[in-house]
C-alpha cells in the first residue's frame, strides 16, 4: 500500500516536472523575419475572389441615408410606367414578314387618277411603299396589305395630294378635322375584299 | 489559448491581413522554437527550422479546416519539418527507443522510490527528457507541457488514440528508467 501511495507520488512529481521543465525563450528575430517573409506573399487571385464571394457581408444605413436611394427608387419605377403607358399610346407602323397577317386588297374605282397611294393607322399615315396598281384592262386601283386582326382607318391620296374615303366602304370614322376615314375591320376571313 | 480567436486571426490572415498573422507567431513561437531546439540541439538550426515551419503553415493556411485547433496543426508541420531536416542532415536522435528495454516503469523495487522523489527537481526532468527518443518526448511534451488531449496527440504524431495513449504511458516509464539512471551516475 505504501508501495503504491509512493509510484502515485513519484508519477505525480514526474507530470509536474514535465511541465516546468526549462524551456528557452525563441529569439527577437524569430518573428520578424517569419514577418518579412510571408508579407511578400500573395494569394493566388482566384482563391481571394472565392473567399471574397464567400464572405457573408452586412450593411448598415441610417434611414437618412436610405433617403436618396428610395427616391431613386421611386423615380425609376415612375420612369418604368410612364414609358410602358407611352410606348401603348405611340403610333406603330405595322410590319410583317410575307406570309405574317390577313392578306386584305383595297380597290378604288377612279379610272381618271394617275397615281393612287393609301395611307392609315396601319401605315402610321405615311403613305410611301403603298402604292396602288391599276391592272390592264380595268379602271380599278388595287392594292393587296397583309394585316394582324384589328380595326384600322384608312383613306387614299389621289395625285396631287386629294385626300378621299373609300367609298365602297361600310364604316367611317370622322378624323377630327372635318374629314371622314374609312374604317377597316380585319378578322377571320382570309380574302377580304373591301 | 482561446481557439474562436486563433479562428478569427486567421479569417483575416486569409482575407488579405498578412501582418495578423504575426499574432499567431507571437503566441506560438516558443513551443515551435523549443520543438525544434530539443529536436536539433542547436540554437541556429531551432530558429532556422521554426521559421521554415511558420512560414509554411501561412502558405497552406488557406488549406486549414475551419473549427480545428490551429496549434496541433502547426505543430505537426512543426514535427514533419524537423524530422526532415534529420534525415537531411543524418543527424542521429540523442538515442533509439530500442536502447531501452519494454516495460512498465511502475514496477521497480519500493526501496528505489524515495530516491527517486529526491532527484525529481525539474531541472533533471528536462535533462532526462532530452535523453529520451524523439517519439516518446514529444508525446509526454504535447500532453503535460502542452495539454493536448489524446486525440490531438494522435493526430499530431500520426497514432491512434490507443496508439498516442501507450506512447505516454511508456514514455513515462522510460523517463523513470532515464531518471534512476541519471540518480547511479551521479
Amino acid at each position: 500500500m505504501n508501495n503504491e501511495l509512493q509510484q502515485d507520488e513519484v508519477l505525480a512529481r514526474i507530470e509536474r516536472g514535465i511541465r516546468e521543465a526549462p524551456s528557452l525563450d525563441p529569439p527577437d528575430s524569430l518573428l520578424s523575419s517569419v514577418m518579412g517573409a510571408v508579407r511578400t506573399q500573395k494569394r493566388p487571385w482566384w482563391f481571394r475572389a472565392l473567399r471574397w464571394a464567400r464572405s457573408p457581408r452586412s450593411i448598415t444605413f441610417t434611414p437618412l441615408q436610405l433617403v436618396p436611394a428610395a427616391s431613386m427608387l421611386v423615380v425609376a419605377c415612375l420612369a418604368s410606367v410612364l414609358y410602358l403607358r407611352g410606348s401603348g399610346d405611340a403610333p406603330q407602323v405595322v410590319t410583317l414578314s410575307q406570309n405574317e397577317g390577313i392578306a386584305v386588297t383595297l380597290s378604288l374605282n377612279l379610272p381618271d387618277a394617275q397615281h393612287v397611294r393609301v395611307v392609315g393607322s396601319f401605315n402610321d399615315w405615311h403613305a410611301r411603299g403603298y402604292e396602288m396598281h391599276r391592272e390592264e384592262g380595268t379602271e380599278s386601283w388595287t392594292l393587296t396589305v397583309r394585316l394582324p386582326k384589328g380595326r384600322y382607318e384608312y383613306a387614299f391620296v389621289v395625285d396631287d395630294g386629294k385626300i378621299i374615303p373609300d367609298p365602297s366602304a361600310g364604316f367611317y370614322q370622322d378624323d377630327g378635322f372635318g374629314h371622314r376615314n374609312a374604317v377597316l375591320i380585319v378578322g377571320n376571313h382570309d380574302e377580304t375584299n373591301i | 489559448m482561446d481557439q474562436s480567436d486563433d479562428q478569427q486571426v486567421i479569417a483575416a490572415v486569409l482575407d488579405g491581413n498578412a501582418e495578423a498573422y504575426a499574432v499567431l507567431v507571437e503566441r506560438y513561437q516558443k513551443p515551435i522554437f523549443n520543438l525544434m531546439y530539443r529536436m536539433t540541439q542547436s540554437r541556429a538550426d531551432a530558429l532556422d527550422l521554426a521559421q521554415d515551419t511558420f512560414i509554411k503553415a501561412y502558405e497552406q493556411l488557406h488549406r486549414f479546416k475551419e473549427g480545428k485547433k490551429f496549434f496541433p496543426w502547426i505543430y505537426t508541420i512543426g514535427v514533419n519539418r524537423s524530422k526532415n531536416f534529420l534525415r537531411e542532415k543524418k543527424l542521429k536522435q540523442t538515442c533509439s527507443m530500442e536502447d531501452f528495454e519494454p516495460g512498465s516503469g511502475l514496477d521497480y523495487p519500493a526501496q528505489h522510490e524515495e530516491v527517486l522523489c529526491q532527484r525529481l527537481d525539474s531541472q533533471r526532468v528536462g535533462r532526462a527528457l532530452h535523453q529520451l527518443p524523439m517519439d516518446y518526448r514529444e508525446a509526454l511534451i504535447l500532453r503535460y507541457q502542452e495539454d493536448f488531449s489524446m486525440e490531438e496527440i494522435a493526430s499530431t504524431l500520426g497514432l491512434s488514440v490507443s496508439g498516442a495513449k501507450m506512447r505516454v504511458h511508456r514514455g513515462l516509464a522510460r523517463l523513470r528508467e532515464v531518471l534512476r539512471g541519471i540518480g547511479h551516475e551521479q
